[in-house]
């Protein structure tokens, strides 16, 4: 149980995910597990674009999401996407949250 | 645990709260209308094996015992299933998500006694239409139709999203219609009527941010 807390408050200390903000943002995209557009990110969060754009850039340097112009139905956009490294994160962090439960 | 830590972990569940009742919503939207569309596309079917008899007499014979009807149908339908393999997978990841609320239960459990159950009610379905009583074809459509209709409220559980009247309506009309459609043909496009209007509705709220 303890092993378990310190875990869980060292990765929250990673840069990277130090913000509710950016951690929520990660989550969410690992329960769809597909691409967001930014735009639809922006809707969803009521936050100003460079707010968001400086959370997706950080978490992008660490390699936890890709973010980048892509096509979409609705043209072209751009999309953000979790990578493996992000999904493995993301899961971790679920297990000790469960584990901590 | 430090109050920032508690802080940090707040903000992130209001912002994955914030973030998927909206994507779940879309892809809820999305769902209805592809399934919507499905009655439509078996009667195109009908329609162009009735308009052209070469495919006509096609569609009449049997494989492996199995009309060939059916065979197509099945193909549409997992293609409408692939087509919908995000809502599933959203669906699935969100329902055992240690964050979400109102979770009680065995959901892995859960889920594969749910497909398995309805595979299995697909499979046995042609051989009781062999039978040739309606009321045994039942059965089968009933028990689909429930399982579609507690699937799709896994969706609710999860608290992400609130169930509109839309939802309520698009799944009742579901348990109701879907097995009455194989006496009144006219039920498949009711149905299909009112799972585009949820559809319709689901993306709507989105667009509004309701």
């Amino acid at each position: 149980m303890v092993d378990e807390v310190d875990e869980l408050i060292r990765m929250l200390k990673d840069e990277a995910l130090s913000s509710g903000v950016r951690l929520g943002i990660l989550i969410a995209l690992y329960y769809i597990d597909g691409y967001v557009t930014f735009t639809d990110l922006q809707r969803d969060l009521d936050i100003p674009k460079s707010s968001l754009h400086q959370h997706l850039s950080m978490l992008q340097e660490n390699g936890l999401v890709e973010f980048k112009r892509g096509i979409t139905p609705l043209g072209v956009r751009t999309v953000v996407k979790i990578t493996n490294k992000g999904k493995g994160i993301v899961s971790r962090y679920l297990e000790l949250v469960r584990a901590l439960r | 645990m430090s109050s920032d830590v508690h802080e940090l972990l707040r903000v992130s569940n209001v912002t994955v709260r914030r973030v998927l009742s909206r994507e779940l919503r879309k892809a809820m939207g999305l769902y209805y209308l592809l399934w919507g569309t499905y009655p439509i596309a078996i009667a195109a079917l009908y329609t162009i094996s009735y308009e052209f008899s070469g495919i006509d007499s096609a569609l009449s014979l049997r494989v492996f015992s199995l009309p060939m009807m059916f065979i197509i149908m099945m193909a549409i339908a997992m293609i409408y299933a692939f087509l919908s393999r995000r809502f599933f997978s959203m669906a699935y990841r969100v329902s055992r998500s240690p964050i979400i609320v109102n979770r009680r239960g065995r959901y892995r459990l859960r889920w594969v006694i749910t497909s398995i159950i309805m595979v299995t009610t697909i499979a046995v379905y042609p051989i009781l239409v062999g039978l040739g009583n309606v009321y045994i074809e039942y059965i089968p459509a009933v028990v689909y139709a429930t399982l579609v209709a507690f699937t799709n409220a896994t969706f609710f559980k999860s608290g992400f999203i609130r169930a509109r009247y839309y939802d309520y309506l698009a799944n009742a009309s579901f348990i109701i219609l879907f097995p009455l459609s194989l006496i009144y043909y006219f039920g498949y496009y009711i149905l299909s009527l009112i799972w585009i209007y949820a559809g319709a509705r689901s993306l709507l709220e989105v667009i509004s941010g309701g």
